[in-house]
């Protein structure tokens, strides 16, 4: 368990709220350096996890250390370390940006201002306007700023890109790179395939508050089926579904839709044994894998 | 990027003194509608006290024939004479409703605001223990409360001479105290069910009602003989049944008062450190 360069180590943790369940069990490890994405649909029991990780709820049974500080009895110590951006991000309305980035920086014993106005200059906000005449996207931004400025070791990001333009978006995650590259490590949540995809190295897939699957997205990608399209000059031939690694096959006229995961080899001999005309592969997409779990429950 | 460093939890008083100013700022507005609110009220009093006096004679007199019980009630005994007057006018009801009301609005928007707003979340995945909040949030809410109760002495004791209404600074001093107490122990009930439950609304309702409760027991409570023994658990009456502005401080009530409101805010620091924040 005690492996050295783990910053994030659950164990069995646990949220009920009464009978309900938020997340049950979840054992886990984020090593440092990474960029780990927690995903899942909503009401997955994500956020469940980030908020007893930051000691906003107290887990019903389990544990957890972050950066090796225990998450409940050392909450305070180890927020001095984070950076956390709330999925429900609220704001002080009534403040301007400045102020309220100042606020929290004095409440963190002090950040140099040059660290919040160079992240906002980034981000392309201004500070000078007050948070309530801010749009959705806008105050994302104040969020975003107020979880990096202080250059924390562990970043826990709850649906961070949520309201981002694809600019931004872009530029938040060449953000997440620099900031792992510099020694951080981020735990980010979401359950937009395609943002983790982008930044993740590894990937925690949870469904209906019970963790999933544990993989790196590479593996996760290899082990998702990918869709290859063949043409045929007749009616494709029946012995394709049984070729190794297809998943599935749907017909339509002389082409067959194959579902493959792993080697395409195979079927690919077998169809030009029949005549293979012609080929269409798509890039695998995790969004497969996900569905699997989503719909399968895992396994 | 900037290399990381190990960040340390902030000092204590920085972080508390930060946290205070901030609500102060939040609650500026209220608070200051309230004192000014108080002052007007209290500036009106004195002005109408010379004609009140002048025929003092008759207005006490025609005070007597009202019935025992409700002169009791709203301390008319002795209405022109200058703690007679301002018992009537001021501390009977709109010195303690007001305080009562900056102390019940600031503690319920201390905890449980923040939580219904959302912005709990942000300020407690800062390095700051929920203790430190705590303790903010009442520094804000008594000075917020102390605030006005000052603005309305200084109101009363300067214009007072004006208008030849005698009373003593000390005198003075004292039924403010012990208002200014009253309605602290009202903001620690509401604090107290705002932290337990995070339901703002539920702890405006419990402390209000509770003020109000209390006022009505020691206002009726002359006037029926069933109610009268029950007097003594009022609030209203540990503060001001001893007639602070003529006998000066109720040091034993003074205690109560101070202890009771210490012990609710402890019990709602311990409540508050249960909590879960918004498990939405």
């Amino acid at each position: 368990m005690a492996s050295r360069d783990a910053v994030l180590q659950l164990q069995g943790l646990t949220k009920f709220y009464g009978n309900q369940r938020g997340i049950e069990d979840l054992t886990l490890e984020v090593d440092r350096g990474e960029v780990f994405g927690f995903l899942g649909p909503n009401g997955a029991g994500k956020t469940t996890t980030i908020r007893m990780v930051l000691g906003l709820l107290r887990p019903t049974r389990g544990s957890g250390r972050a950066l090796g500080l225990d998450i409940v009895d050392d909450s305070t110590r180890l927020r001095a370390q984070l950076g956390y951006l709330p999925g429900d991000l609220a704001l002080y309305d009534r403040m301007q940006s400045r102020d309220l980035l100042e606020f929290l920086a004095r409440m963190r014993g002090g950040v140099p201002r040059q660290r919040y106005e160079a992240l906002a200059e980034r981000m392309q906000l201004d500070l000078g306007r007050r948070v309530k005449d801010l749009s959705r996207g806008n105050r994302q931004k104040v969020g975003v700023i107020q979880a990096f400025m202080h250059a924390p070791q562990l970043l826990v990001l709850d649906e961070p890109t949520s309201g981002l333009d694809p600019l931004v978006q872009q530029e938040f995650q060449h953000l997440v790179r620099e900031t792992v590259d510099s020694g951080a490590t981020v735990f980010l949540s979401s359950h937009v395939l395609a943002e983790v995809e982008l930044m993740a190295d590894r990937v925690g897939i949870v469904v209906d508050g019970r963790l999933a699957v544990v993989d790196s997205v590479d593996q996760l990608r290899e082990r998702a089926a990918r869709r290859i399209e063949l043409d045929f000059p007749a009616a494709p031939p029946a012995e394709l579904a049984g070729a190794p690694g297809v998943q599935k096959v749907e017909v339509r006229a002389n082409t067959a839709s194959c579902w493959v995961a792993g080697p395409a080899g195979p079927l690919l001999k077998l169809s030009v044994d029949h005549g293979l005309i012609d080929v269409h592969t798509h890039d695998p997409d995790l969004e497969d894998a996900f569905l699997g779990y989503v719909s399968g429950g895992g396994r | 990027m900037a290399t990381l460093t190990v960040r340390t939890v902030p000092r204590a008083v920085p972080q508390v003194l930060t946290l205070t100013l901030r609500t102060l700022r939040e609650r500026w507005r209220s608070t200051f509608g309230w004192g000014l609110g108080l002052v007007l009220i209290a500036i009106v009093q004195l002005a109408v006290y010379p004609s009140v006096a002048k025929s003092s004679a008759s207005m006490q007199e025609f005070v007597n024939q009202w019935p025992e019980a409700f002169r009791q009630a709203f301390n008319l005994d002795a209405y022109t004479t200058g703690a007679g007057f301002l018992n009537a006018e001021m501390f009977s009801m709109m010195v303690p409703l007001v305080l009562i009301a900056v102390a019940v609005s600031g503690a319920a928007a201390a905890t449980a605001g923040e939580e219904e707003r959302g912005t709990a979340d942000l300020l407690l995945s800062l390095p700051v223990s929920r203790g430190r909040v705590m303790a903010a949030k009442v520094i804000a809410t008594v000075l917020a409360v102390a605030l006005v109760a000052l603005a309305t002495f200084v109101t009363i004791a300067v214009g007072a001479p004006l208008v030849d209404l005698d009373i003593s600074a000390g005198a003075l001093a004292a039924g403010m105290t012990m208002t200014f107490l009253l309605a602290l122990f009202f903001g620690a009930v509401c604090l107290f069910v705002a932290s337990a439950t995070g339901k703002r609304a539920l702890a405006l309702g419990t402390a209000v009602g509770l003020a109000l409760g209390s006022f009505l027991l020691n206002a009726l409570a002359p006037m029926a003989d069933w109610l009268e023994p029950w007097q003594k658990v009022s609030p209203f009456h540990w503060a001001l049944g001893d007639n602070p502005l003529v006998n000066g401080l109720d040091v034993p009530m003074l205690w109560l008062l101070l202890g009771a409101a210490a012990l609710l805010v402890v019990l709602a620091d311990v409540a508050y450190h249960r909590r879960d924040i918004g498990g939405r």
